[in-house]
């Protein structure tokens, strides 16, 4: 005969103290990190959305409904700004992307100390301070003949352009000192990746007497997808907010020419006071952002194997 | 250990999280108890952070029970740590600036009108403490009454046969200024393009001190009349494009900022440059010392303080304003007696002693006490100064202490939003005198409703 033992059930509480003798300390050290986002992260972010209901006043806002966003989409300058946002994302990141690209193909094939050696030449601009390099573009694009750029086209028989001062050529400007600024990190994060490739691959192509075009087409372009993702869209996020070279170089001038998103919010919050437009004015920054990021994710992850 | 262990832990933790948020302030209620004033400032002048740490010593031995927290800012980023900490509710108690209308929207200036005595009142010069008010309320004490013209060199003005003495005594019209800027204009020594004006793209300065000398106090007057809708704005603009068409000014103005313009007055490319202070007397007096000791390179250059050139039909005003200490409460109020401390330490740091800015600075003194303690010791040329007191009689004070803050806001936004970039447009020959002063009459029009 069998005898069945059904466990006695244990009290609840001594289940909940156990559960805390167990757990409790990883809650605990969970708990500090989990504080800070709360405080420092949540409570802003949501304090912001509140605000963009608002007009803002340190001794007591106003409530005003959908105001500031209907004041936002009804202003030229919103629209100029979300334009020039576009732009210098649609120019800069792209181009970023290939020139990162064939840099780090290029130190690939080098030996190691040459790897390093520029791996550690490109990822300089990145540890400088923003302030420190649009010095010296500014430098750089100095409107009269003794421009750096300047004496440069004086050199080819150009005349000198006045690279900041001039609405066609301002936002270019800005472009330009993306192109050739800071591709450190993407290089590293592709060299990481083509070394992960196991050279079986290439070997196995060799066999079959693959050219070079289609080693790269089938093998290499293919798995290097991933990091090219990620270098797509954190390069769009960046850009999105670029607002450093703006504020340091143009201050969104000529005529709102180089005037970003993330520079009218500034404008809008710490030059006019408006801490509620510009909170309105950032949600939908962050909309357009979390958009691109979607639709980029759903246009390129199906490709895509981590 | 086990439970209570970490139950204390947490209460640890809960304890410094909550302690990051205390204000750290202090409420005096009594004369004699404790309380800390935060003062937050600028370099003044090249001594004044030495000074002030050694008048706060001062102060705190004369006043044991109050302590205050200097902080030196700079220049550059000043400005919007004043502005994030004002709108969070959290000012310091005094901060080194000129009053502003955008300051007392906020409801967090200190009305100093209950602290002024008469004593105080009567030790200012006439039309000195209007300075630091808003619609007649004190807000805070200036420490100078600052003052903007225009700089020349005095190398290249005689070169061209300008007689800058009669012009520092008697003023200058437009038209006298064009004739002198064709002599003016030129090449340097190495073959570079010397011109009679530069001024910056980035800062209108330019444009208000023009439009003042062309009957206009400002984009809104005293009494918030809309100014720059007729006439008056068109001929300076066009004014200005005239200097730029005639290479009086460089093409690449759009483009400059004001250390460029800087850089080309020390190099002689500039004969005259569109905004100066008496102040450069000294500076460059201290440069030339420098190029002498071997320790800077480049020419030796006299400083020729200018006036603003006024229409030949509008009388000449001179840009004038005042800085000192603005005194704040904060969102959780310290109390009647903390403000009384702070009026106390503001009177202190403004007082005959802090006189020093204005003659520093060759600047016209605030207060009688001051011009007393520093009788016979101004720095500064007497031509420098002179010209200074001459230019003093036109002063026009900033039409934003008589406007209410609603509409010096609008004011602020309708320059930067309209003024700037018309006038970039303008430097860049993108648009011309007309199409931007219709663009000043239509988008006036939408922000003032005149």
């Amino acid at each position: 005969m069998q005898t069945s033992v059904s466990p006695t059930p244990r009290p609840r509480r001594d289940g909940r103290g156990r559960f805390f003798r167990e757990y409790g300390w990883a809650y605990l050290f969970i708990l500090a990190p989990v504080l800070l986002f709360l405080v420092f992260t949540l409570y802003p972010v949501a304090s912001a959305f509140v605000m963009s209901f608002q007009q803002y006043k340190v001794m007591g806002s106003t409530w005003i409904g959908l105001d500031n966003y209907s004041r936002m989409m009804t202003d030229d300058v919103f629209w100029k700004s979300i334009r020039n946002t576009v732009i210098f994302t649609l120019a800069t990141v792209p181009v970023n992307i290939v020139i990162t690209f064939v840099l780090a193909y290029l130190i690939f094939q080098m030996k190691n100390k040459a790897q390093t050696f520029f791996k550690a030449t490109l990822y300089l601009p990145a540890v400088a301070s923003g302030v420190t390099i649009s010095v010296v573009w500014l430098a750089i694009f100095d409107p009269t003949d003794s421009g750096l750029l300047n004496r440069f086209l004086g050199l080819l028989g150009i005349d000198p352009v006045i690279w900041l001062g001039q609405s066609g050529t301002a936002l270019f400007s800005l472009i330009l000192m993306n192109w050739l600024g800071s591709h450190g990190a993407g290089i590293i994060l592709y060299l990481a990746s083509m070394g992960g490739i196991p050279k079986s691959l290439y070997e196995a192509a060799d066999i079959d007497h693959a050219s070079g075009w289609t080693k790269f087409a089938r093998i290499t372009w293919p798995l290097l997808k991933p990091t090219t993702l990620y270098l797509l869209v954190t390069g769009i996020i960046t850009s999105f907010q670029v607002f450093i070279s703006v504020y340091l170089m143009t201050q969104g001038g000529p005529n709102f020419a180089t005037t970003t998103i993330a520079y009218l919010i500034y404008q809008t919050a710490f030059q006019f006071y408006e801490f509620g437009l510009a909170s309105a004015q950032s949600f939908v920054l962050a909309l357009l952002i979390v958009i691109v990021s979607v639709l980029q994710f759903k246009a390129f992850s199906s490709d895509v194997e981590y | 250990m086990k439970k209570t262990g970490w139950l204390l832990s947490l209460a640890m933790l809960v304890g410094v999280t909550t302690a990051c948020g205390g204000g750290g302030g202090s409420n005096a209620a009594g004369p004699e108890d404790k309380d800390t004033v935060t003062v937050w400032t600028y370099p003044v002048y090249g001594e004044y952070e030495s000074e002030l740490k050694e008048r706060v010593a001062k102060f705190q031995d004369e006043h044991p029970n109050i302590t205050v927290q200097t902080e030196m800012l700079s220049w550059s980023e000043g400005p919007q740590k004043f502005d994030v900490a004002l709108n969070a509710g959290n000012p310091p108690d005094l901060y080194f600036h000129s009053v502003d209308g955008t300051y007392v929207d906020t409801g967090l200036a200190l009305d100093l009108t209950p602290y002024m005595t008469d004593d105080i009142k009567n030790d200012y010069l006439p039309g000195t403490l209007e300075l630091a008010q808003i619609q007649g309320v004190q807000y805070g004490l200036p420490l100078y009454q600052f003052q903007w013209g225009w700089g020349g060199n005095k190398r290249i003005l005689e070169e061209a046969g300008i007689d800058w003495e009669n012009i520092q005594s008697e003023g200058w019209t437009w038209t006298e200024f064009k004739e002198a800027a064709s002599k003016l204009t030129g090449k340097t020594a190495d073959g570079s393009p010397q011109y009679a004006l530069v001024t910056d793209g980035s800062s209108l300065d330019f444009i208000e001190m023009l439009s003042r000398n062309n009957g206009m106090p400002d984009v809104l007057d005293d009494a918030g009349k809309f100014q720059w809708n007729d006439e008056r704005i068109l001929d300076t603009l066009s004014f200005i494009r005239e200097l730029m068409d005639s290479g009086y000014v460089p093409k690449e103005t759009a483009a400059l900022d004001p250390t460029k313009r800087t850089d080309m007055f020390y190099a002689g490319q500039a004969a005259i440059i569109s905004k100066a202070i008496p102040y450069y007397d000294v500076m460059l007096a201290a440069r030339n010392k420098d190029i002498d000791a071997g320790t800077v390179k480049g020419e030796k250059i006299d400083f020729v303080y200018l006036p603003v050139p006024h229409n030949d039909n509008a009388p000449a005003k001179t840009t004038t304003g005042g800085e000192g200490y603005v005194a704040f409460k904060q969102k959780n109020d310290k109390g009647e007696q903390h403000a009384e401390n702070t009026f106390m330490v503001m009177e202190y740091l403004s007082d005959a002693e802090a006189g020093n800015a204005s003659n520093e600075l060759a600047l016209p003194f605030v207060r009688k006490s001051q011009q007393e303690a520093f009788a016979g010791k101004e720095l500064g040329t007497e031509t420098t100064l002179s010209a200074a007191e001459n230019m003093a009689e036109n002063a026009e004070l900033p039409v934003t202490l008589k406007l209410d803050a609603a509409l010096a806001a609008k004011q602020k936004q309708f320059k930067e939003q309209v003024v700037k970039p018309n006038m970039q447009a303008l430097y860049s020959g993108e648009k011309t005198p007309d199409q931007i002063a219709e663009e000043f009459k239509s988008k006036g029009s939408q922000s003032f409703g005149q």
